[in-house]
């Protein structure tokens, strides 16, 4: 097996054991990455130079015998939406082509204080607005399990690198299954922690009410290794839950006898794909053979997420990004004679068409005569769609889904169709809404050799209850150990 | 529906703008996406409250205690599109 | 015949609190700081920074709404107004909209001697937009300073319950004395600490509707509210009068021309798009802490006003006059309290006369002069030593040095003398150098009588007890 292969409990080992240095892991990155950047297109900053230096920096500790933190000289990558000191931010959008934020966000300051190695920024949808990573400003990620595919998104760097080997894990974050779809997409594991869990301080808001950031990684283990290092309470983040958190290591076990699985019938519906069906009734097979119970569920409000979500979310992003003016810090048009047109020719040379469009969606539902009608409405039926899985919590343990309907797309497939691109979130969103925990993990291939993932959904804060059901599947079966021939 | 003058305003307020063809081809695609939308009005939501927020805790609040930041330098250095002196500068105010 | 007209305002009023830090950042909140210095991620509203609420700013609008006679809101919202202005960093401003913290108060105001209750809609909380210099550099260029950016306001919007220009400033001072009493507003209307718009409007005498309103900005002084709104009242009345109508709109007070001019040629229709702030979850407030608070609030002007007339038997006048500033009254009340037999008039007067020009004219010395300095000071008017009027030149010394009363004293040879051998031998002698005037005084002349106490004091170089002057000379006199 390469290093760039490991996964970050082997390297954790090896590491240890001072088998591996770190500037070798780094180094192996570095290269797997050199050797398929041109293809993938997962990164929009590299950081070389400055990842061999902390490698080092780590290893010369290390070899004083100093005590080093788990995550010490672990290389591992960002998605751009990650506000990183001293390391250009862009959200893959031009307003913030040259963005140098002069602070980092708490997630990172945590990774910092384990002495991660940061080997750079990923390609994303901007400002996390899409599903295929093909909004980014720069360039287009491509799936590393067929380059003519989408690898979702918006966190679509993150998934492809994790996939090819190009980091051995990364952040992403999670507005409406951004994490989980692109996971799903490219055969790795990601996770969308509670709402609360993990501090949104220094990640670039898109929806504030839906944000959230997780792990994307190649395994179970790693995930819960990772979640450990970013959760916790942050007084940086109103929002952010002050709980203990577990060490998710510890619910990694493969007995499931007794576990309650829900199955929410509203989720086999027209649409989905037979491949993808298939996939989930093996893995059902699955969790069956290993003694769980299987009982089906129902969420009734299910079809009306994506129409809520795409209320909500735009409006909230109009705000968010109405700080994006050219005054401070970003984009500022060179074509503006005077202050209206400073905000507007900045704003609409440095936004995209898709997020133009969601400014242009949020602003109309929040504006007066139609805030009742679109924005109080969703937020109604928000509360239906928490209350549905608030009941079927009384009944279950864990929810298993499909992550997505279908395996990827072509580059391209849905790109001129907004609301055909929105309905492929339809798995995902309504987590979001509900601000619950959800994981996707590999389930199959589908005979295109694309990958198939499956949602583990669980009751707030109770992501161990994730992790246990999808460690144990995938202790049982091999799909976590595909990889992409690239 | 949405006409193109609605756009138009819309546009206004988000401090964006648009050719005639973008106002028309985002007016279409507004339809289409608000008219989906449109199956909410089928649910009666007369009796429920509004979630606004998926956690639901008290906000937190803070000591009222300074912590001194230096971030002004750098971003007026590195960032600012445009600034003189201390001042972040921006085409008249009229 | 002409319709006579009632005048309808109501006022908004924005207060900026005295905290350490902003309101939703730990970032200072000093005043006069360099441009941009009291900034932080969160003021410059940098990608990925959010608000954290500070405790600081609740307490303090607590407390304003206690004194205000308000209802505490258990929870309140806050929420986005959305809108585009360079010293705005976000594109909106956190304020509260739907559920205030403190609504449904009132406060007495008195005008002519009348009281009149004034009601208090609601009181909110909220960030401060940064400042735009306009005639600073390059003159092409507006210049943004973000230093005011997140420091804390409320917002006090009273009912539309005044009715003329002397109502509503009446309103606005008493409103500015309960916050600088509370110790939450510095009340410094020039420097914008305390900022008013007002919502005119007027109606036919005996109309139920409102007229159409104008809601007045840029007054930044008592004297400029009154002015606008007089001005306002009478250019809505010509208006009528000629057969037009009022339109809504924001008008700028120009005090340099004393007319109001219109603002909407640049203030387009706004929409604000309020929404509940996903950031900030819902602000909770415990009944345990709002009685906390009503226990440790303050008493105020008015109260105290009334008390000290009642307790120490000083006029309206001088117990106004002290309780207008609250460390004053503090002071005083404590001087009045540490002496025996002296009249609390006389120190009110000693207080009128001379310590409040001290504590304006040197505020920074005025702290050495504490009330047990006062109170050490008048013992000795008390028992006669030294005289009221050498009490104010101790006073000044004692302001103006480190040095103990009794080296004062000392050192300015201050003895009063109250020997009435000394006193009648001096007093003969002045009596026997005017005879001129001595047989005026005796043919009715009585205002002589200062003449006489003023040549005894100068022959004793000023140090005669006048309480002793005065008993003899009136004797002498009578004889
Ligand atoms: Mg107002
Ligand atoms: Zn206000």
């Amino acid at each position: 097996m390469e290093l760039h292969q490991l996964t970050i409990a082997q390297a954790i080992e090896k590491l240890a054991k001072k088998e591996i240095s770190s500037a070798e892991l780094t180094a192996a990155c570095q290269q797997r990455i050199q050797q398929t950047e041109s293809q993938l297109g997962s990164y929009i900053t590299l950081t070389q130079e400055a990842a061999l230096a902390q490698a080092k920096a780590v290893d010369d500790r290390r070899a004083k015998g100093e005590p080093l933190p788990p995550l010490a000289g672990i290389p591992l990558a960002l998605k751009d939406i990650f506000v990183t000191k001293g390391v250009k931010t862009t959200c893959a959008s031009r307003i913030l082509e040259n963005f140098i934020p002069p602070y980092d966000g708490t997630a990172v300051r945590k990774l910092i204080e384990q002495d991660y190695v940061l080997l750079g920024k990923l390609n994303m949808d901007e400002f996390a607005m899409g599903s295929s990573t093909e909004t980014s400003y720069f360039k287009k990620t491509k799936n590393p399990w067929n380059l003519e595919y989408i690898p979702g998104g918006s966190s679509g760097g993150s998934a492809s690198a994790v996939a090819a080997g190009q980091c051995l894990g990364a952040l992403g974050t999670d507005t409406g299954g951004s994490i989980r779809q692109p996971a799903a997409l490219c055969g790795i594991v990601g996770i969308k922690p509670t709402y609360g869990r993990v501090s949104r301080y220094g990640v670039v808001a898109f929806a504030s009410s839906l944000d959230q950031v997780g792990p994307m990684t190649q395994d179970v283990r790693d995930s819960a290794i990772l979640l450990n290092t970013i959760a916790g309470h942050d007084p940086l983040d109103s929002t952010s839950v002050n709980r203990p958190v577990p060490d998710y290591t510890q619910s990694l076990k493969t007995d499931v006898k007794g576990l309650k699985i829900g199955v929410p019938k509203e989720y086999f519906i027209e649409g989905l794909d037979a491949e993808v069906k298939k996939s989930l009734e093996n893995a059902l097979e699955q969790y069956r053979s290993l003694g769980a119970e299987i009982i089906e569920v129902t969420l009734p409000h299910t079809q009306y997420a994506v129409p809520t979500y795409y209320i909500l979310a735009p409006a909230e992003a109009s705000s968010n990004l109405a700080r994006y003016d050219g005054v401070r810090f970003g984009y500022r048009s060179p074509n503006a004679k005077n202050l209206t047109e400073m905000y507007q020719k900045s704003r609409s040379e440095g936004f995209g068409p898709e997020v133009k469009r969601r400014i242009m969606l949020g602003t109309y539902v929040l504006s007066a005569g139609y805030y009742d009608a679109y924005y109080l409405k969703a937020q109604k039926v928000r509360t239906l769609i928490r209350r549905d899985f608030e009941a079927a919590f009384q009944q279950v343990d864990v929810l298993l889904t499909p992550t997505t309907p279908t395996p990827a797309f072509r580059i391209g497939e849905k790109s001129d169709d907004p609301l055909k691109m929105y309905l492929s979130d339809i798995f995902t969103i309504n987590v979001n809404l509900a601000g619950l925990p959800g994981m996707s993990l590999p389930c199959g291939l589908s005979s295109q050799g694309l990958p198939i993932g499956m949602q583990l959904i669980a009751d707030y804060f109770q992501e161990e209850k994730i992790f246990h059901a999808a460690y144990a599947y995938e202790q049982a079966t091999e799909w976590h150990r595909k990889r992409p021939s690239l | 529906m949405i006409q193109k003058d609605t756009v138009a305003t819309i546009a206004k307020l988000a401090r964006l703008e648009f050719t005639e063809p973008e106002l028309m081809t985002f007016a279409d695609q507004m339809n289409q996406i608000l008219g989906f939308m449109e199956q909410l009005d089928g649910l009666d939501t007369s009796k429920i409250e509004a979630t606004s927020h998926a956690v639901d805790i008290p906000g937190p609040m803070r000591e009222d205690r300074v912590v001194e930041s230096n971030v002004i330098e750098s971003l007026l250095k590195e960032n600012a599109p445009d600034h003189e002196d201390n001042f972040f500068r921006v085409p008249k105010v009229l | 015949m002409s319709i006579s007209y009632e005048t309808v305002i109501g006022l908004e009023v924005h207060a900026q609190l005295k905290t350490e830090s902003k309101i939703f950042s730990a970032a200072s909140t000093q005043f006069g700081a360099p441009p941009n210095t009291n900034t932080d991620p969160v003021t410059l509203g940098l990608p990925g920074v959010l608000p954290v609420l500070n405790m600081g700013v609740v307490e303090m609008a607590i407390k304003a709404g206690l004194a205000t006679h308000c209802e505490i809101a258990p929870r309140s919202i806050f929420a986005r107004k959305n809108y585009f202005y360079p010293d705005l960093p976000k594109g909106y401003q956190i304020s509260q909209f739907e559920l205030p913290i403190c609504q449904r108060g009132w406060i007495n105001i008195k005008v002519d001697g009348q009281e009149k209750k004034i009601g208090i809609t609601r009181i909110h909380l909220e960030e401060d937009a940064g400042k735009l210099l306009h005639d600073f550099g390059d003159s092409d260029f507006s210049h943004v300073d973000l230093n005011r950016a997140g420091v804390p306001l409320i917002e006090t919007v009273s009912e539309p319950d005044m009715r003329s220009a002397a109502e509503a400033s009446a309103y606005l001072k008493h409103l500015r004395d309960i916050f600088v009493y509370l110790g939450i507003c510095d009340g410094n209307m020039e420097e914008g600490s305390f900022r008013c718009d007002a919502n005119v409007s007027i109606r036919p005498v005996g109309q139920k509707e409102f007229g159409t309103r104008a809601e007045l900005k840029n007054m930044n002084s008592f004297r400029n509210v009154e002015r606008a709104i007089e001005y306002e009242v009478k250019r809505q009345e010509a208006l009528l009068a000629d057969g037009k109508v009022v339109v809504q709109e924001t008008r700028l007070w120009n005090a340099d021309k004393g007319v109001s001019e219109s603002m909407r040629s640049k203030e387009e229709a706004n929409d604000y798009r309020y929404f509940p702030d996903p950031d900030l979850l819902p602000l909770i407030v415990d009944a345990k802490w709002v009685e906390r608070l009503k226990n440790s609030q303050p008493e105020l002007a008015h109260e105290k006003s009334l008390r000290f007339q009642k307790d120490y038997n000083i006029p309206e006048y001088d117990a106004e006059v002290l309780t207008a500033d609250r460390s004053i009254a503090e002071h005083w009340e404590k001087s009045v309290q540490g002496l025996k037999s002296l009249e609390a008039k006389k120190v009110s007067n000693l207080y009128m006369t001379h310590l409040l020009k001290l504590q304006k004219e040197t505020p920074e010395t005025f702290e050495r002069i504490t009330s047990e300095k006062v109170i050490e000071i008048l013992h000795l008017v008390e028992s006669g030593k030294i005289s009221l009027n050498m009490a104010k030149e101790v006073l000044d010394e004692v302001a103006g040095s480190d040095k103990a009363v009794a080296d004062i004293i000392a050192a300015k040879g201050f003895v009063q003398i109250s020997d009435t051998a000394t006193l009648e031998q001096t007093i003969d002698k002045v009596l026997a150098d005017n005879p001129d005037n001595l047989a005026a005084y005796k043919g009715g002349k009585e205002k002589l009588f200062g003449f006489f106490v003023g040549q005894t004091m100068k022959a004793l170089g000023g140090k005669a007890n006048p309480q002793v002057v005065n008993d003899i000379l009136k004797k002498k006199l009578k004889s």
